[in-house]
């Protein structure tokens, strides 16, 4: 049973972001634009960041879809709008939202469900960063990979805990810097159409963080058949 | 049979460290069983935040009252665009939820709105369904008593 489950990816764990009307969200052209305020205080060195922010959305640009996201510069932003500059920027204080936060990403849509802007907030208030994957501190990559899932419209992978869709990390964690199989099928879903999608290499399970996150997950669902085993 | 309660905490937020019950009570003012008897929304900073009426059932943390207020960021631009932040709860009107509130907003987003369920149609906070419900963490009303008391 466990090496069945350390040997088999979920069929299918990626959800897309939906409007009310079930229409899915997505961008309806590319390349998509966007630039980086990457001036903060948490002594990531701003010229570095820049660069980790665009490697993060680059592992998005996967052959066989038109996935473009194309950095355009600096930007002063640091604020989240409806302003036509889509930016990712760091919140050194006042971070608006729940501290366990580690970045948000607020999107702008019209009616049909199509992507008109975006913005990335990463929480350097409340959160060691690092750029190294430093294993005491949370990996800037490793988190904005997960963040641009969102900006193309993907929610979180809640059955696939291998995914860079998936919902939460840990210090040190740097696997989602990659996508994962569940990834790059959302990520065909959504653009490019019937597309044969392309097998994700890499999928050793010995000894590596992947496996070892299986059994995260299937202690989890030890876990929970004991709860309904109580309920 | 005991109402079920579905957690959001792997769900629900834009990629954070998930809570558990025991944080999301002691980080919340307030904890109430309530409905969701409207939705409206308000303009802050040029953007549009949700407000949701609960109409509270029970209080199982802070000063009682009959009704709660939350806030949090999303909803309608004047031109028809609709402003999401990612994590956030995704409510309607006649939802019945345990509510996790700091300062007027849900703890931790969605993460602190639990959806009580009585069937095996699970739905989390954030929206997204689970079929199968396999690795969504779910607890009954007395296990959320258990762990802010």
């Amino acid at each position: 049973m466990l090496a069945l489950m350390l040997l088999t990816q979920p069929a299918q764990a990626f959800e897309v972001m939906e409007k009310d009307s079930g229409a899915e969200m997505r961008w309806p052209s590319f390349p998509v634009n966007w630039a980086v305020n990457a001036n903060n205080d948490a002594d990531l060195d701003p010229n570095t960041a820049a660069v980790v922010v665009q490697r993060a959305a680059q592992a998005w640009e996967v052959e066989g879809t038109a996935v473009k996201l194309s950095y355009s510069g600096t930007t002063d932003a640091q604020t989240s709008g409806h302003d036509g500059q889509a930016a990712v920027y760091f919140v050194d204080q006042d971070w608006p939202w729940d501290e366990s936060l580690l970045a948000m990403t607020s999107s702008y849509s019209d009616a049909s469900g199509a992507f008109v802007g975006f913005d990335i907030a990463v929480n350097t208030q409340d959160h060691d960063w690092a750029l190294d994957g430093d294993p005491e501190r949370i990996d800037l990559q490793n988190t904005l990979t997960h963040e641009w899932g969102h900006v193309l419209g993907l929610g979180h992978s809640e059955e696939d805990a291998l995914a860079t869709m998936h919902a939460s990390a840990s210090p040190g964690e740097v696997h989602k810097r990659e996508l994962a199989q569940d990834d790059v099928n959302g990520l065909f879903h959504l653009y490019a159409g019937d597309s044969e999608v392309p097998k994700v290499g890499c999928q050793t399970v010995s000894s590596s963080p992947k496996a070892l996150a299986w059994l995260g997950v299937l202690a989890s669902i030890l876990l929970i058949n004991r709860r309904r085993a109580r309920a | 049979m005991l109402p079920l309660i579905l957690t959001a905490s792997i769900t629900a937020t834009s990629f954070h460290h998930p809570l558990s019950l025991e944080e999301l009570g002691l980080r919340a003012e307030r904890v109430v069983v309530g409905e969701v008897t409207s939705l409206d929304q308000e303009m802050q900073d040029g953007l549009p935040w949700t407000v949701v009426t609960l109409r509270v059932e029970d209080s199982l943390k802070g000063t009682d009252s009959p009704t709660l207020t939350l806030r949090y960021p999303g909803g309608m631009l004047p031109d028809g665009v609709e402003y999401r932040v990612v994590g956030t709860p995704k409510l309607y009107e006649g939802d019945e939820v345990v509510a996790f509130v700091q300062q007027g907003a849900p703890v931790a987003l969605a993460q602190g709105v639990l959806r009580i369920q009585d069937d095996d149609h699970l739905w989390t906070a954030e929206g997204l369904n689970f079929h199968e419900g396999e690795l969504a963490p779910f607890y009954a009303l007395d296990e959320v008593r258990t762990a802010i008391d």
